[in-house]
């Protein structure tokens, strides 16, 4: 089979759309919109055949009536399956960042003239949302991020079986926008660094819950914490106590348990969080990169950026 | 999108219920009451459950069901497939299926079979008011499947609308492929055996009290559509059956060879002075097709035998129509045969010996076999013989009971009387069952015969005429031919049905009479051939199976440009607002407003209010409204009603 130039450039364009990001406001038009059959489809137009056989068989008028008009509810299924997303404008919103392994979130603005009842939008792999379009909408799409770093917004699904549930139409849209992944904190109990250099003693004042280190034989009996090493494997946890407010701690790559860099930087955003969950001030070096300690979200959000960024 | 596997919500459940209800209720008539019970256990059972929210039960206890369900059908009907029993194990099947509910999907089996249920309902019942009632258990239907769309809760009111509105889309779909979609004449195998009616008509044996129990019936044995003049009522007889085999009690129907032509000549007839008409019959489940006197031409697929009774090739099972040419005044078997002649003089040995009598007694007095006819026909007038639809019982010697003692019976005691009479004096004679008589129905033109013109006559063969009609009922009682039933036999003792006094009731009766009438010919009785006559009509002369798929698909191709259309026109509100504020614009041009119309709103109620100060603050409100509905997402039917108030307000 020769292929016309035609041929051969409306597969480059198609070949091209699935690459090249779409330019917000994305509005779905025929070209984009695909219109297919579900399995509910198919076993509808399979009742129609046995629905019109009989009533061949047995001469039912009535019979080849309700069949037509069944046939004739699928073909308008179609057109309204097609309308349903047809003009509907997409362009991307905002995007709420997660840990890795965890959920993160794309939004994206949906824009209609019209209600669009029953519309699902979807990534890949991700579950859903179902919504029913009043009006212009913001709608929260999820997805399990992989890794840390900038993860791209995935190719949007965006789908619908109304009105019957016979035929899906649905069509894909691609928008240039990133999220950050931070690195997954590190599954442990805190172990908090001690200050700088030689480390100063911890007063174990019971006032100010710091966090949790390894038991030691000389540790009070009353400091140990039962409950986490309760989840422990082995060994008992003591709780530690803060020394006075204003301890400024620093946390640092080279200093962070962990054989690969992965499991580092996992560790140090176990510390970042619970520091900035108790009200510490932190600091975090990661080699070259030094970020002044500080102790509010903005502070926080800057740290986990970096810890996400790291080579 | 992965539906299949979410779960059906309470609302769910109840929309597949009373889909399944919809399918149910009119098959009730035909299933056993067992099923029923059973079946409606099993959903007040199930609704119960689901509103407790219990837990689904168990597939063995469900497996269990079903087996006996089965050995219940099968007990009932002796077999499992076949209409009958395979429409109880539908119903049982949808029943067990609403049990055992859980996902979308098995809602959208549960959909599906009840598609099935409404097919089988015609089986039973394909009239007007069985139609209305699938039209309304389709939109519960189809409302079902548009309830489980995922998604927010939807109103009840809301997706009935929508389901109609679906419906009504689909609608010019469903007349374009009734039309033109290629039919297929039934059965494409062999029809089951229980597919048979149950009907009323003539049989084919005739005895005394057989045709009066036929005018009991309102029935409608055919109808008639006449291509021209409707001959007058003393010629309207319906020649449907001959009856010549008389063993003392019944005359019985003598099957005889069947030819494709006609037993007797009909040149010079065929193309000028036949009556054309065509017969609707309805479904009798007997061969015989009526005709009007004698028949000049054979419908194709039908024969004729020697007595000129019209015969279709299977016994008629649906309503069958026919188009047929009579002449009232021909000639037939001038030539018969002596042994036919032989045949139609057979009498027992024994019985009646006053008529025997009667008739030894014309045989002397007359040489003529025309003039023995007349002299019977005198002694019939004479006899002053009345007409009753509860004739007295009359067993031994019935004819003579009824000719010299009781003097009151029937048609078929007349005619049975009469042709006994005639071969007793020698002359062959034979009873003709049919109808006599019929009903213009002034609504459609169409020629109603009901069961109740049922009619029994005499037909004499004379050396040199042939068969001659002769009716000693009409001898007797002329009023039963020229006035039908209830004029012969009194107001009192004619069914209401055939009284004619009640001029609304029977106006009434008339119209809803062309309404069915309508409807069996155009919906029930569109088969290959009114489909191949209705698409001639259209301008398509036999069309063939490609011609009619090509426009199938061009209409269906225009049809669906047109729903696209319709379905993606812009929202009339919009539209409104902006239809309001130029016709604002236009008011306010006409007070002497000069601002360029293409202006914002807000710059040109600033302009306007400069140029017309006195009516600033009306301007400004109109402006605000205006903007408030295009640009602020408040547009409702109550914003647009405020703005049109406005400005009309406006001088």
């Amino acid at each position: 089979m020769k292929l016309s130039l035609r041929q051969w450039r409306s597969w480059g364009l198609w070949w091209l759309r699935q690459r090249t990001a779409d330019t917000p406001p994305l509005i779905l038009t025929q070209r984009r919109i695909y219109v297919l059959p579900t399995k509910a489809g198919l076993a509808y137009a399979a009742t129609l055949i046995v629905l019109l056989v009989a009533s061949i068989n047995y001469n039912l008028s009535l019979g080849y009536a309700l069949t037509f008009l069944l046939a004739g509810l699928g073909i308008v299924a179609i057109v309204h399956a097609f309308r349903n997303l047809s003009g509907l404008r997409l362009s991307p919103a905002s995007a709420t960042s997660g840990f890795a392994g965890r959920h993160i979130q794309f939004s994206v603005t949906l824009g209609t003239e019209r209600p669009r009842p029953a519309v699902y939008l979807a990534f890949d792999a991700g579950e859903g949302t179902h919504v029913d379009l009043g009006d212009n909408a913001t709608v929260n799409i999820s997805m399990r991020a992989a890794q840390r770093g900038w993860q791209a917004m995935p190719r949007l699904t965006i789908a619908t079986t109304w009105p019957l549930g016979l035929i899906r139409a649905w069509s894909y849209a691609r928008f240039n926008t990133h999220c950050l992944v931070y690195p997954a904190p590190a599954d442990m109990p805190s172990l908090l660094p001690l200050g700088e250099g030689t480390g100063r003693r911890m007063h174990n004042d019971p006032e100010d819950f710091f966090g949790l280190r390894p038991h030691r034989t000389s540790d009070l009996l009353q400091h140990v914490a039962w409950k986490a090493s309760a989840r422990l494997d082995g060994g008992l946890l003591s709780k530690q106590f803060a020394a006075e407010h204003g301890d400024v701690l620093w946390f640092d790559i080279a200093r962070a348990q962990g054989t690969t860099v992965d499991e580092k930087l996992a560790v140090l955003t176990r510390w970042s969080l619970d520091a900035h969950a108790a009200g510490h001030s932190f600091g975090l070096r990661l080699g070259s990169t030094e970020i002044a300690p500080a102790s509010d979200a903005a502070h926080l959000h800057a740290c986990l950026k970096a810890l996400a960024l790291h080579e | 999108m992965n539906k299949s596997g979410s779960a059906l919500t309470l609302t769910q459940h109840g929309w597949l219920f009373a889909a399944a209800m919809t399918a149910l209720l009119p098959l009730l008539p035909w299933l056993p009451g067992w099923l029923i019970a059973a079946a409606l256990a099993g959903l007040v059972w199930h609704a119960w459950r689901v509103r407790r929210g219990a837990r689904l039960p168990s597939r063995w206890l469900l497996a269990i069901f079903a087996v006996a369900a089965c050995a219940g059908v099968h007990w009932q009907y002796h077999r499992l497939f076949g209409r009958d029993p395979g429409l109880a194990l539908l119903a049982i099947f949808l029943s067990l299926k609403l049990l055992e509910m859980r996902s979308q999907r098995d809602g959208m089996t549960v959909v599906l079979l009840s598609f099935f249920l409404l097919l089988a309902g015609f089986f039973f019942d394909q009239r007007i008011p069985a139609a209305f009632a699938s039209l309304i258990a389709l939109i519960v239907t189809i409302g079902t499947l548009i309830a489980l769309q995922s998604g927010p809760m939807r109103p009840i009111r809301k997706i009935l609308r929508t389901s109609a509105s679906l419906l009504l889309q689909a609608l010019p779909f469903m007349l374009v492929l009734f039309l033109l979609f290629p039919r297929v004449q039934g059965p494409l195998w062999g029809m089951p055996q229980d597919a048979t009616i149950q009907s009323t008509g003539l049989s084919d044996t005739i005895t005394p009290g057989s045709i009066s129990r036929l005018a009991q019936s309102d029935a409608i044995a055919f109808r008639v559509q006449f291509k021209g003049d409707i001959p007058p009522p003393e010629e309207q007889y319906w020649r449907t059956l001959t009856l010549s085999n008389y063993d003392g009690a019944r005359w019985a129907y003598r099957p005889l060879p069947e030819r494709t032509a006609l037993p007797y000549p009909t040149d010079g007839f065929v193309n000028n002075v036949g009556i054309d008409y065509a017969v609707t019959l309805e479904a009798n489940n007997q061969r015989w097709l009526p005709t009007l006197d004698t028949p000049i031409q054979i419908p194709p697929d039908a024969k004729a035998n020697a007595d000129g009774v019209i015969l279709a090739s299977q016994p008629v099972r649906a309503r069958l129509r026919y188009d047929m040419r009579s002449h009232l005044s021909l000639q037939t078997g001038a030539q018969e045969s002596p042994q036919r002649l032989a045949a139609a003089l057979r009498l027992p040995d024994n019985g009646n010996p006053r008529t025997r009598a009667l008739a030894a007694e014309w045989k002397q007095r007359y040489t003529n076999d025309a003039d023995i006819l007349q002299a019977a026909e005198a002694f019939f007038q004479k006899q002053q013989l009345s007409y009753t639809l509860n004739p007295p019982p009359m067993n031994e010697n019935a004819i003579d009971t009824f000719l010299f003692d009781e003097k009151r019976g029937f048609c078929e005691h007349f005619a049975s009387a009469f042709a006994f009479a005639l071969r007793a004096a020698g002359v062959p004679a034979r009873l003709v069952g049919g109808y006599q008589g019929g009903e213009l129905n002034p609504v459609d033109g169409y020629f109603t015969v009901h069961q109740y013109d049922a009619h029994v006559w005499v037909e004499a063969w004379l050396n040199g005429r042939g068969w001659v009609r002769t009716d000693p009922t009409a001898d007797s009682v002329p009023g039963r031919i020229a006035g039908g039933l209830e004029r012969a036999v009194g107001d009192s003792e004619a069914p209401l049905f055939a009284r004619r006094d009640n001029i609304w009731l029977r106006d009434l009766r008339y119209r809803l009479d062309a309404a069915t009438n309508l409807w069996n010919q155009a919906v029930l009785g569109f088969n290959p051939q009114r489909q191949r006559d209705v698409l001639a009509g259209l301008g398509m002369r036999d069309p063939d199976w490609n011609t009619m798929v090509i426009w199938l698909a061009a209409l269906c191709g225009v049809m669906i440009a047109i729903l696209l259309a319709f379905v993606m026109r812009p929202r009339r509100q919009i539209d409104a607002a902006q239809n309001l504020w130029h016709r604002a614009q236009r008011r306010l041009k006409k007070l002497g407003v000069d601002a360029p119309i293409w202006m914002g709103p807000q710059a040109y109620a600033e302009h306007a209010a400069a140029q017309l100060p006195q009516h600033a603050a009306a301007i400004h409100a109109i402006a605000d409204n205006y903007i408030a509905l295009r640009y602020a997402n408040n547009n409702t039917p109550q914003q647009i009603r405020m703005l049109r108030d406005l400005i009309s307000r406006l001088p």
